[in-house]
């Protein structure tokens, strides 16, 4: 579902460029539950805005449901983003002056969807991770955890083929962040969604089917879970 | 909708923000609302003055003795007309119906030996109230049998004048002009078309032509209203009077205006000031729209992260662009309309301050330009920060506090 060949990403501010990714290979298949982890500023983030295609790499091939997109413009993976990712934030970034309902709408707003579709898919998501009750709430009436299930749902709504996570239990308490975990766990495990998480916490990553590592510029894959 | 979603969150951001946002809006509000007012009073003097012009009506002209220019020695007074050349352009030019000669001074009047008012005193014949549409309310015009005695006619300010004074019987009650003792024979009503003479009506004092030519100095003849026969064209009854005077003493040099002409200069006139208020307006309106502009850079600048969790949300960047234009055609709008509240408030009161009818007649224009300027200005100004948010790198917004 996901091919990543040889994605090479080189940063240049001024005179001095900085080769961030160096060659990175991955596959990721559908129903994968793929974690990457690595030191701060090793290139996790960078690998995650190529993979959501927030950002362009250097050189190297990206096929995303059997399409090139390393060459596409801008409205074009601007759409991609919109029907294939959803994101989810370490620091949850809802739109503070909106209501969980309509931050999870935003997506399908963007798709053009009709008001009652909107409307009645987005509640069902925030049914999906139990924040039916809060959806007239706004952001700043949320604790960490509940906006983070908001966020979830933001990114869910769209019916993605690929939920991307950066340090999602990041600005949460453990046992909560163990909670928010649980619903990729489950999202993964029932709906089949495939789950990428950033992560620089092991105790995350064990939990994952697929752990990768990034040092050095290149993806390196650990073996599989024991049992 | 897309559209709705737009001008609902526009709405609120402006509102999160609306102490900013306000005085964004006085910049829109002062220009627009002094292109209104420009119009709207435009309309109302030039349809005001019109009306007034009409009502003397289109078929009189006004003849006034001016300087004739002569080597350098033009600080001459000009020659005055004598009044039985005046009398004579009606039997000896084909064009003219009827004459209206009349003398000027000005000076006090005085009732039981208190001075009430000071005021013009204006030497006229009988046909000067039918050439100025002047009615008597009470008593009677002055005649033409009235020759050289000292009989007056009052304008209704005069009238209430001498009525303060403790006069209880206006006409037939005596008034001291310039030094001269009148009886009052009639009280003129209010004047109609008071903007478009040379004299106020109200205020003024009528005796017969040939008692101020006894009575006054200053008492020359300068100006003379006529009234041109039927089917006869303005230029044509210009050029034959001039002539007649000509003829008459070579010295007497006149100018000679028709209503037509008045109509004309007076419609000129209102364009200059049209354009005038319109250069006003305008430089109002770009200091409202770089106010306009500046709360956008603001809004954009403080809302980077927003733009970047938009973009990661599969909003592209026309989206963003759109958004950030609702958001200043909104403001823009908003002082569009409060100026146009504002514009039409000011040429209210104005009308109310100058005595002129207050009419609506140009709201449909005023309307159009509160809205269509609002629009367009939001658009304008707004254009270069909704496309600077537009092109903002979304990962760069994403870290963006």
């Amino acid at each position: 579902m996901l091919r990543l060949v040889d994605i090479c990403k080189r940063y240049r501010v001024g005179p001095i460029s900085v080769d961030v990714l160096q060659g990175v290979n991955l596959g990721v298949n559908r129903g994968d539950l793929l974690s990457i982890m690595g030191a701060s500023g090793c290139g996790k983030s960078t690998l995650m805005n190529i993979i959501g295609l927030l950002d362009q790499p250097t050189s190297g091939s990206y096929l995303l449901e059997g399409r090139e997109v390393s060459t596409m413009d801008d409205d074009k993976l601007s759409s991609i983003r919109n029907a294939s990712i959803g994101f989810v934030f370490q620091s949850f970034h809802l739109l503070p002056r909106l209501t969980a309902q309509e931050n999870v709408a935003l997506p399908l707003v963007y798709r053009r969807l009709g008001d009652k579709e909107i409307r009645h898919r987005s509640q069902a998501v925030l049914e999906k991770v139990g924040m039916q009750d809060r959806s007239a709430h706004k952001p700043s009436e949320l604790s960490g955890g509940q906006q983070q299930r908001v966020a979830i749902a933001r990114a869910l709504v769209g019916e993605p083929s690929i939920l991307l996570a950066d340090e999602p239990t990041g600005a949460l308490d453990p046992r909560i962040g163990q909670e928010i975990l649980h619903i990729f766990l489950r999202l993964n495990a029932e709906d089949g969604l495939t789950v990428i998480v950033i992560t620089h916490d092991r105790a995350i990553a064990q939990q994952c089917t697929r752990r990768t590592r990034i040092s050095d510029g290149v993806l390196h894959e650990e073996a599989p879970r024991q049992g | 909708m897309i559209l709705k979603t737009h001008v609902k969150e526009a709405v609120r951001g402006l509102y999160a923000t609306k102490q900013r946002s306000l005085l964004a809006l006085v910049g829109i509000i002062v220009g627009v609302g002094s292109v209104i007012a420009m119009i709207s009073v435009g309309s109302i003097v030039k349809s005001e003055s019109l009306k007034q012009l009409r009502e003397l009506g289109t078929d009189i002209l006004t003849i006034r003795t001016i300087r004739r220019p002569r080597g350098n020695d033009t600080v001459r007074r000009p020659v005055a007309i004598r009044l039985k050349d005046a009398m004579g352009l009606t039997d000896r030019t084909a064009s003219i119906a009827l004459v209206a000669p009349w003398s000027q001074a000005y000076g006090q009047f005085v009732y039981a030996g208190r001075r009430i008012a000071d005021g013009e005193v204006l030497g006229v014949t009988a046909s000067f109230a039918d050439l100025n549409k002047l009615t008597p309310g009470t008593g009677r015009f002055l005649s033409d049998l009235d020759f050289r005695r000292y009989y007056c006619v009052i304008g209704v300010q005069v009238a209430q004048a001498m009525r303060q004074a403790g006069a209880t019987q206006v006409v037939g009650a005596s008034i001291k002009l310039l030094g001269r003792l009148y009886t009052v024979v009639g009280v003129l009503q209010p004047a109609v078309a008071r903007d478009v003479r040379r004299f106020n009506v109200d205020r003024a004092a009528f005796v017969p032509i040939t008692t101020a030519q006894r009575a006054f100095d200053k008492a020359a003849i300068r100006q003379i209203v006529v009234r041109m026969r039927p089917e006869v064209h303005h230029a044509v009854a210009t050029q034959e009077v001039e002539r007649y005077f000509r003829q008459r003493d070579k010295d007497l040099n006149v100018e000679v205006v028709s209503t037509k002409q008045l109509i004309e200069q007076m419609k000129k006139q209102s364009r200059l000031f049209t354009l005038l208020l319109g250069a006003i307006g305008s430089i109002s309106l770009i200091i409202g729209g770089v106010g306009v502009m500046n709360v956008m850079l603001t809004a954009v600048t403080e809302r980077r992260r927003e733009i970047g969790i938009r973009r990661a949300l599969g909003a592209n960047r026309k989206d963003i662009q759109r958004q950030f234009l609702t958001e200043s055609i909104i403001l823009a709008l908003l002082g569009g309309l409060l100026g146009l509240g504002l514009g039409l408030g000011a040429s209210y009161v104005l009308c109310q301050l100058s005595g002129w009818t207050f009419t609506l007649s140009a709201w449909a224009i005023a309307l159009g330009v509160g809205v269509g300027v609002g629009v367009g200005v939001g658009i304008f100004f707004g254009f270069y920060p909704a496309y600077q948010a537009a092109r903002l790198d979304p990962i760069a917004a994403l870290r963006a506090v």
